[in-house]
């Protein structure tokens, strides 16, 4: 009889517990762990300036000022410019380094402005695949890269053998690694993911990347970057990179009934075909990313979203191909897909094309009592 | 005095077998896909790179440099843009000269 009693309490006591609110700590970090993600959220917030090493290119000048809302490592307003070329006939991607590629930054310190006449990285010209890039929230992101390449492997289905109309693959990065991170899933692992971002979108080197983005393919010009390299000691990227590893995927809102039946719907129609409700992590370091349950909707594969959607290739990912978008923590954003054109998550729905365009069907299918219950299993995610 | 005669040639011998044993030190690796591949140049550039910090780093073919695709001895022809390549090289004669270059197994495109 004790046992079921101990177990109501349990389940009141869980119910009673208010939502995380977005941009806490994940829970079960150690005091250590606490006190590295509150000097990380100082570096991720950390306003840069020329002399400080900014740019000469650069897209922010802090990850705030991109992952800001409603609080730091949140999804941002920022669309950015990404390039690449497709060659079709030998299926090679090429991502344009020697012009400038994969990113183009939007803006240019003043010293570069006056060096050479320009506020911004020049697109290349010629046959390119040109891409808008949205800023997505990254909470719960250090989950994700807890998830072993064996798990993202095991969802993989290349030549649809379940005949589920479904056939995600995983991106590789140019090692050979698998990758699962970026709109692409081009990069393996969080931490690159993170010491790649400083210099591309802030033109901030650190150790990892102790060489600045070109200009277009060229060299920057003398006197125009006047900081030493790194422009970031190794530990205050370890404390930043901490920060975005230790920062909890948003609770949830408790579900309203609409959006309890929403949930099945979603599933029912095959969403869940690509976003995978739950992922688990392997074995971590870190006790509170060890073992653990990420509810982010995604399978972190790529999958073909069709021509409408199509822009630009990334290592092994065709133009078509993106990563299943994560889910959780949607509720922050105003804009969805990739680029950001949809304006609402059901336009956003509507947009889906492709693998996904049978699910798209149902849905277009549904009453619009189901439609709004299944928006609103979206919206409490 | 002659004792600090020794210890001075002492020091010299150990300086130079420390500086023998760094030039004869294991070759470095790097992996990468092939961009593009140049026969006449003897070199290869290779995309490698940290996140979407992507770098192409050009590589010497030396004379003698052991290649391998798909663990089949081959020569720079053999090689093809998209490939994955393993390589291990020293920083002489020139930076990054290659000894061996071998493909490695990944996914390609569908």
């Amino acid at each position: 009889m004790r046992g079921p009693a101990i177990v109501c309490v349990a389940a009141l006591a869980s119910a009673c517990i208010p939502p995380r609110e977005p941009g806490t700590p994940l829970s079960g970090l150690t005091q250590a762990q606490r006190t590295r993600f509150e000097a990380g959220r100082v570096e991720f917030q950390h306003v840069f300036v020329p002399e400080t090493g900014l740019g000469p290119l650069f897209n922010a000048d802090s990850c705030a000022e991109c992952h800001e809302d409603p609080v730091a490592g949140g999804p941002g307003d920022e669309v950015e410019v990404h390039v690449a070329s497709f060659d079709p006939a030998t299926g090679f991607c090429d991502p344009l380094v020697e012009r400038g590629g994969p990113v183009i930054q939007q803006a240019a310190t003043p010293a570069l402005q006056s060096a050479l006449g320009i506020d911004r990285e020049p697109i290349p010209s010629g046959v390119i695949g040109t891409a808008g890039r949205s800023t997505p929230d990254i909470l719960g992101f250090g989950l994700l890269d807890a998830v072993p390449d064996a798990a993202i492997l095991a969802l993989a289905d290349p030549d649809d053998r379940n005949g589920d109309g479904i056939s995600g693959r995983p991106n590789h990065f140019f090692d050979g690694r698998v990758g699962r991170f970026g709109r692409k899933a081009l990069v393996p692992s969080l931490r690159e993911f993170n010491a790649g971002a400083f210099v591309v979108e802030q033109g901030i080197t650190t150790p990892e990347t102790p060489t600045e983005e070109s200009i277009g393919g060229q060299p920057i010009p003398a006197g125009v970057d006047p900081a030493a390299e790194p422009e970031l000691t190794g530990e205050a990227f370890a404390l930043a990179d901490d920060f975005v590893r230790f920062l909890a995927p948003p609770d949830p809102r408790p579900p309203s009934r609409a959006a309890r039946q929403g949930r099945s719907t979603f599933a029912r129609i095959g969403c869940t075909g690509c976003h995978l409700p739950a992922l688990k992590t392997g074995n971590s370091p870190v006790k509170a990313l060890r073992y653990r349950t990420v509810r982010a909707y995604t399978d972190l594969l790529l999958h073909d979203m069709g021509p409408e959607l199509a822009d630009m290739c990334l290592g092994n990912a065709l133009p078509s191909e993106f990563r299943t978008e994560p889910l959780m923590g949607v509720r922050l954003s105003t804009s969805f897909l990739h680029d950001g054109r949809a304006k609402s998550l059901e336009e956003a729905v509507l947009l889906h094309g492709g693998e996904a365009s049978r699910a798209k069907h149902r849905f277009e299918a549904l009453t619009t009592k189901e439609r709004e219950a299944l928006l609103a299993f979206l919206r409490s995610l | 005095m002659r004792k600090r005669a020794h210890a001075a040639l002492r020091a010299a011998i150990g300086l130079a077998a420390i500086l023998s044993l760094a030039s004869a030190a294991e070759p470095e690796k790097i992996t990468g896909t092939v961009k593009s591949v140049d026969t006449s140049e003897s070199q290869v550039s290779l995309i490698t790179g940290r996140g979407h910090a992507l770098r192409v780093m050009v590589i010497h073919v030396k004379p003698g440099c052991r290649i391998e695709v798909d663990g089949v001895a081959g020569s720079m022809t053999s090689l093809r843009r998209g490939q994955v390549v393993e390589i291990t090289y020293r920083n002489e004669p020139h930076p990054y000269t290659a000894e061996s270059i071998a493909t490695v197994p990944s996914a390609g495109p569908k």
